[in-house]
């Protein structure tokens, strides 16, 4: 839209605009930072100091476009009536990977923990990518597959029911416990993804005593017009094609954010063959609007719906212990097609899963305001097997999920105090049914799940540490419907009552070197597949049983991390942590197979025993030059069944991980340029209770890959990207130890990909 | 309006529900009696090998019961598939037999009996190969040994051997895998 002021008030634009553009990292002034006003189609470019002045403006309303070589645009849309100083903050070196300080207040960050960002350019590259693959290229977050589409994120060697992952302030609530369900979640109706290694338990609940991942949108500005992006993204390896994209607007109701997403990929390749019925096909919508009642009052609601269906490789479905065997000899899958198909046939998921939140926060001053926040979510899972007698299209598994959760809190301070109080009533409703029409006996049984929990948190600043407590008591209480061996129905009520505390400490040690700590202790009571799970679970190809004694956990965990920025051209972030869990709930194999007609089957049982998990994660950044720069990273965990004297199953192995990065800014035929090359080696994981396990860890590997990534601006300075990826460039033959498909085949070969973003 | 709004949505969604009522599914797929009659063909006593699991996947053991066979006959085999759980008994061989190409049994003798017990096929699917609910046994020679009776759904039956009998080469998934003690006298 644009305004011509040229003839009505020509007396009148004599405004002057200057100012300063900044750095949100370090408040350093960015010189050659472009400002550009769209609807003059005028700009200027700051000098050394980040200083920039505009004259000879008319009033009027104007989006203000601030780039930078490096860093996301940014616009603003504002009222200008007289000569003003405004001064800009532009997110620069996101790569860094650390929280932007909002001094103490806020009580959505945690204290003794580094939040840590996907930055912009990540979430951009590996579009098209599910979740949790983008979340592993933060240090120490690895990904626990079953083939190319199944991925659950783990955060230092925790996941599944340890781990909560907030979907726009709602704990996502789907089920978390089997090892191929993966999150119900499009990274694309986030703007914000970021994740606390840290134990998360007192506001987020006693799942989060391994981390969260939080997916956030920004804060929506006023801005009548639409504003957005549209992405595009394509992989040769799958043949997948996708399209999502984000618009905004300000309008009678409120701000509004919608976003929308569909992919649909085909069967993967390894090196040598089609991993055949892997094809994937998604789809994702969200609506979100935020407006303010009164001055006091501002209220959020935020709508989500997302669909799945992913196959599952055929050659990885097999019958017994005699099937299982013949499978790991294979070098090639039994099943393997030569050619190429993007039907997804059995085995199979499909998922549907809705969430509508309701936010309110009421301000009786700026530090004092109390927030209930509500969500409810609706899960629809049906997991398709390979079936005699025309029986395909019915699940073997289909349950459908209700959950409601309440949050109310008051948060209380001063404008000059140095401290925080949160008081917060939390209740959470689950509850879990099996449809009927399966055909078979449900491998985990209907239940509701009530929670009712109180925490209270406390952040204050004291002699220059940064110190946060945190209590939290919660009561739970489990109806369980089962149904026994002898096909009656046993109706069961099971009480927990458990607690958890945090205490986290935050120093700046000098204006470069910052530390924290944080220690927590938390109880985790067990969950339903944990107690009650009976039956044939292809996850695991076996028999899965779970165990009514079972104990709560009990979780100590101490984290300590470092930012430090040396010489303006090193910036090191190094993050430890021991995890100490009592009664640690996990899936043994038992020494007995269970002979049925179907032929033997290995049991796995689930029980306790006590362990440890300790380890580090490393990122140092290294600029040779502002255009040349260096990552390298590295993470290593060390577990241990403590009464087993063994290793824990499933740990990831050490991983290094180094890139060069180049950055050439504008020429006659773009305006920036970034290549870079990448290397990555995963090492054999050698700690491994041998007995409890098919078939030993795979050996290690080393994987290199290139990206390629182009701006244009156009000419109303909107910007156009392209980015081109070679994953795998050398199509090295390989087998991840997290990945269940190791058992059967090979990782995907060589993928190349393309994105192309640009916004309105 | 503004404010009774969301006040009315969360009133509907906010239904919890204080019981559970599960219904027990009929599980059509799940074989509880496997039963393996042979007949012999110029008469004499019927021999019966039967495998009973009651509890599928269940921890209770398989009530197997095995037979003695006479040396130097011919028996005409015949497999029976039922699941007494369902409502009314459910003949499962004659699914097996619907899906006729999508299945094949597969007979292996071990022991002594490898070379004393032998099995041929004596049905067709609609391709014209064997499914193996119907055969023909032939002993020769004393001895004891074991008897493994496989099913495999959606085998590889234009592999190398296996229309012969031989397991080898078929892959697929098994479905049914039973072993029996038994003695030719």
């Amino acid at each position: 839209m644009l305004l011509s002021f040229s003839n009505i008030n020509s007396q009148k634009c004599t405004l002057k605009i200057t100012g300063k553009i900044f750095d949100q990292h370090d408040n350093e002034p960015l010189e050659y930072a472009t400002i550009f006003i769209r609807e003059l189609e005028t700009g200027v470019v700051t000098d050394t100091n980040g200083y920039y002045s505009l004259s000879e403006i008319c009033p009027g309303m104007y989006h203000f476009i601030i780039s930078h070589l490096g860093c996301e645009s940014k616009t603003q849309y504002l009222h200008i009536t007289t000569s003003t100083d405004i001064d800009f903050l532009l997110e620069h070196h996101d790569e860094l990977l650390q929280e932007v300080e909002i001094k103490g207040k806020d009580l959505n960050s945690k204290t003794g923990n580094i939040k840590y960002f996907l930055s912009k350019d990540i979430l951009f590259e590996l579009n098209g990518h599910n979740l949790s693959e983008i979340l592993t290229t933060i240090p120490g977050v690895n990904v626990l597959k079953a083939g190319p589409n199944l991925s659950k994120p783990m955060i230092n060697g925790l996941y599944g029911n340890r781990i909560t992952i907030l979907n726009h302030g709602i704990p996502q609530e789907g089920q978390q416990w089997g090892n191929d369900h993966a999150p119900e979640i499009d990274p694309n109706t986030a703007d914000k993804i970021s994740v606390y290694k840290g134990a998360s338990a007192i506001k987020y609940g006693l799942q989060a005593l391994g981390g969260v991942v939080i997916l956030e949108p920004n804060e929506l500005i006023s801005d009548p017009h639409w504003h957005g992006e549209i992405r595009l993204n394509g992989q040769t390896n799958g043949r997948s094609l996708g399209i999502n994209g984000l618009a905004k607007t300000t309008s009678k109701i409120g701000n509004i954010r919608l976003t929308a997403s569909y992919n649909q990929s085909g069967d993967r390749r390894s090196p040598d063959y089609f991993l055949t019925n892997t094809g994937n096909k998604e789809s994702s919508f969200s609506f979100f609007l935020t407006n303010n009642l009164t001055k006091k009052w501002s209220r959020k609601l935020y709508y989500s719906f997302y669909r799945n269906k992913a196959g599952i490789l055929r050659g990885s479905h097999i019958g017994n212990l005699t099937d299982l065997n013949e499978a790991l000899k294979r070098d090639t899958p039994f099943y393997t097609s030569e050619t190429f198909d993007y039907h997804i046939d059995v085995p199979r998921q499909e998922v549907d899963h809705h969430l509508i939140k309701f936010s309110n926060k009421y301000h009786f001053s700026p530090f004092k305001y109390i927030q209930l926040e509500s969500g409810f979510q609706m899960n629809k899972r049906a997991e398709f097997d390979i079936r005699r007698g025309n029986r395909e299209d019915r699940p073997a598994l289909d349950l459908l999920l209700f959950s409601q959760y309440y949050d109310f809190s008051l948060n209380n301070s001063y404008d000059n105090a140095d401290y925080v109080n949160s008081l917060g009533l939390q209740y959470r409703y689950v509850n879990n049914t099996n449809n009927a029409g399966t055909g078979i006996l449900p491998l985990i049984p209907d239940y509701l799940n009530q929670i009712v929990a109180i925490y209270c948190i406390r952040k204050s600043t004291f002699r220059g540490f940064e110190t946060e407590l945190g209590l939290r008591g919660e009561i739970r209480h489990y109806l369980v419907a089962r149904i026994t061996s002898d096909r009656k129905i046993v109706k069961e009520n099971l009480c927990f009552a458990n607690w958890a505390a945090n205490i986290g400490i935050k120093k700046s040690i000098t204006q470069n070197l910052t530390t924290n700590m944080d220690i927590s202790f938390t109880t985790r009571p067990p969950e339903i597949n944990e107690l009650f799970s009976n039956g044939l679970h292809q996850g695991v190809s076996g028999l899965e049983e779970g165990n009514r004694d079972l104990k709560v956990e009990q979780s100590f965990k101490i984290v300590n991390e470092w930012i430090g920025h040396f010489s303006k051209k090193n910036h090191i972030t190094a993050s430890f942590f021991y995890n100490h869990i009592s009664n640690y709930i996990y899936l043994q194999p038992l020494n007995e197979f269970r002979l049925t007609i179907r032929g033997a089957f290995p049991v796995f049982r689930y029980v306790g025993t006590n362990a440890f998990l300790s380890g580090t994660s490393i990122k140092i950044t290294h600029d040779f030059t502002p255009k040349l720069q260096w990552i390298n990273t590295l993470s290593y965990i060390y577990a241990r069944n403590i009464s087993q004297q063994t290793g824990l199953i499933r740990i990831p192995p050490l991983n290094a991980f180094s890139a060069i990065n180049y950055t050439l800014g504008k020429t006659d035929f773009f305006n920036e340029l970034k290549v870079g090359l990448e290397g990555g080696y995963t090492s054999r994981q050698k700690n491994v209770p041998e007995s409890e396990d098919f078939l030993s860890p795979p050996p290690d590997y080393f994987l290199v890959n290139l990206s390629l990534r182009l701006r244009y601006k156009k000419k109303n300075n909107n910007d156009v990207d392209f980015n081109v990826r070679i994953d795998n460039l050398f199509n090295k033959r390989y087998r991840d130890y997290l990945n269940r498909l190791r058992y059967f085949a090979d990782e995907m070969g060589r993928n190349i990909s393309l994105n192309i973003k640009t916004n309105f | 309006m503004k404010i009774l709004f969301p006040i009315i949505i969360i009133a509907i969604l906010f239904v919890i529900s204080c019981d559970k009522n599960p219904v027990i599914q009929n599980e059509e797929e799940l074989i509880t009696e496997f039963k393996y009659t042979l007949v012999p063909r110029n008469g004499g006593s019927t021999s019966t090998f039967t495998f009973m699991d009651l509890d599928g996947e269940g921890g209770l053991p398989p009530d197997i019961t095995s037979d003695t066979l006479m040396s130097g006959v011919v028996y005409d085999g015949k497999l029976s598939l039922l699941n007494v759980y369902s409502d009314v008994i459910q003949n499962i061989t004659g699914e097996i037999k619907n899906e006729g190409d999508a299945h094949q049994f597969f007979y292996e003798s071990s022991g002594e009996l490898s070379d004393k017990l032998s099995v041929v096929y004596n049905d067709a699917d609609i391709n014209n190969n064997p499914i193996g609910i119907i055969t023909v046994i032939t002993t020769t020679g004393t001895g004891t040994g074991n008897l493994k009776i496989t099913l495999r759904h959606e085998p590889n039956k234009s592999a190398v051997g296996v229309t012969s009998g031989i397991i080898t080469n078929a892959g697929g998934e098994t479905d049914i895998e039973v072993t029996f003690n038994v003695i030719v006298q």
